[in-house]
Formats: C-alpha cells, sequence, structure tokens
C-alpha cells in the first residue's frame, strides 16, 4: 500500500470516529446546541472542555518526546500568532453559528441523522468556504508570497 | 459522514425530520431556509477568513495552545452566545 493510500485510510477512519463521536455525543441536534449557546445546557462546553484538555496533554506529551509520526514524519505543530483576521473572521464565524445553532461538523451529523435543514446550511458553508477563498484566501495567500523581482 | 450515520444508527435513526423545531413557532419555513442558508454563508466565509472553525481553533488550535487559535475561538464562542441571548430575550423567549 502506499503512503498516499495510507494517509488517505487513515484520515477516514479518524474522520469517521470523529463523526461517529460527535453523532454519539448529541451535536448533530441543532436544539443541544441552541440550548448550549443560551447557557441552558453545560454538557456541550463540558464535552468542549474535555476535548481540549485530553488533546492539549496528549499534544504536549507528543512535542516533548519529539515524536515522530509513522505517516507525515517529526510532529510540527502549527501555532499562529494572533492577527486581526482571526477576531473579525471569528465574529462573523459566530454570528453565522448563533443563528444556525450548528457549526461545520454537527450540521454533516445534523444530515446523517436525517434532519433536511442541515443540507440548507451546507449549502451555505460551501458557498461561503469558495467565496472566503476567492477574497479572503486569495489576499491571505498573496501575503505570504515573496515580492516580485 | 460515515462515523456520524453509524451512530444514528446506533440512535435508532436517521429519522427524516426537517429540524429546528424552535424555528417554526415564529418564523415561516422559506423564512427558515433564507436565514439557514445565510447563516451557513457566515459560518464558511468566517472560517475561511479566521483560517478555522470550531473544530480547528477550538479543538485542535487550543489543544497545542496557539495563541490565534485562542483569539479566534474564544471571539466566536463570545458573539455566539451574545447574539444566542439577545435573539432570545428580542423574541420573548421563543428562540
Amino acid at each position: 500500500m502506499s503512503r498516499s493510500t495510507r494517509v488517505n485510510v487513515t484520515g477516514l477512519g479518524v474522520g469517521a470516529a470523529f463523526g461517529f463521536l460527535i453523532q454519539a455525543a448529541g451535536f448533530g441536534d441543532a436544539d443541544f446546541i441552541h440550548r448550549m449557546l443560551l447557557l441552558q445546557n453545560w454538557y456541550p462546553w463540558e464535552v468542549f472542555a474535555a476535548a481540549i484538555a485530553v488533546g492539549g496533554v496528549a499534544f504536549w506529551l507528543l512535542e516533548r518526546r519529539r515524536w515522530v509520526t509513522p505517516l507525515g514524519g517529526q510532529l510540527k505543530l502549527n501555532r499562529t500568532s494572533i492577527k486581526p483576521r482571526h477576531f473579525y473572521g471569528g465574529m462573523l464565524f459566530g454570528s453565522g453559528w448563533a443563528f444556525s445553532t450548528t457549526c461545520p461538523v454537527p450540521a454533516i451529523a445534523m444530515v446523517a441523522s436525517g434532519g433536511v435543514l442541515g443540507l440548507v446550511v451546507k449549502s451555505g458553508l460551501f458557498t461561503g468556504i469558495m467565496f472566503g477563498d476567492r477574497v479572503a484566501g486569495g489576499h491571505h495567500h498573496a501575503r505570504l508570497l515573496p515580492p516580485a523581482a | 459522514m460515515i462515523g456520524a450515520v453509524a451512530a444514528a444508527v446506533l440512535k435508532g435513526g436517521p429519522q427524516f425530520h426537517l429540524g429546528y423545531e424552535f424555528i417554526y413557532g415564529w418564523m415561516p419555513l422559506w423564512g427558515a431556509v433564507g436565514v439557514l442558508f445565510a447563516s451557513g454563508l457566515a459560518m464558511g466565509y468566517g472560517a475561511r477568513w479566521a483560517g478555522g472553525c470550531t473544530s480547528g481553533h477550538g479543538l485542535c488550535g487550543m489543544s497545542i495552545r496557539s495563541a490565534g487559535s485562542f483569539a479566534a475561538a474564544l471571539t466566536f464562542f463570545a458573539t455566539a452566545v451574545a447574539i444566542s441571548l439577545a435573539l432570545n430575550w428580542a423574541t420573548g423567549n421563543r428562540t
């Protein structure tokens, strides 16, 4: 099996596990996230906190031990400094999240559980990402390019 | 999608329904479709602009202690909670 096939198979497995856990935790229900954002249900916040804590300890240990991943070589964590786009993009994303009461991965879980209107949210998401690629992404990449000789 | 369907099957589904039952009390279906598409659009563009979403910045970015991810995640958490509470207040607890 080639390396790229192994990467794809691993990605499929990890993605399936992630989708399973998101659905099992209840994130496929818009009302579940709605009550989370109204601070009426603290369970989703606890799931978030637990996931970050587990991931944080695991990444800290793996980075400290200079772990070499089986398929990607030396583990290199891509940290970013704070930039204005984090605030502007974050506010826009948060606005959409409040009105749709779902976010990109739970929207897939919603569709998978039979929630038809989740498809509408996914359509908007893909359109927004494509539009963002042309505008925000284009500008971002342009800044990374070396100056013309 | 595969994992989410598997979990839905284990929970006795999938069962086809529109979802968003809490919206119908104060908004017609065509209005909900417009709002949901527009909010998806905002999320997609916002995620591209910020460089990540709840999973990318919220879970992965905060796990690796990335300052940019903390800024983005705290911003969208605060914005979403503030707008949700404001909408709930403005609609008389109907949303």
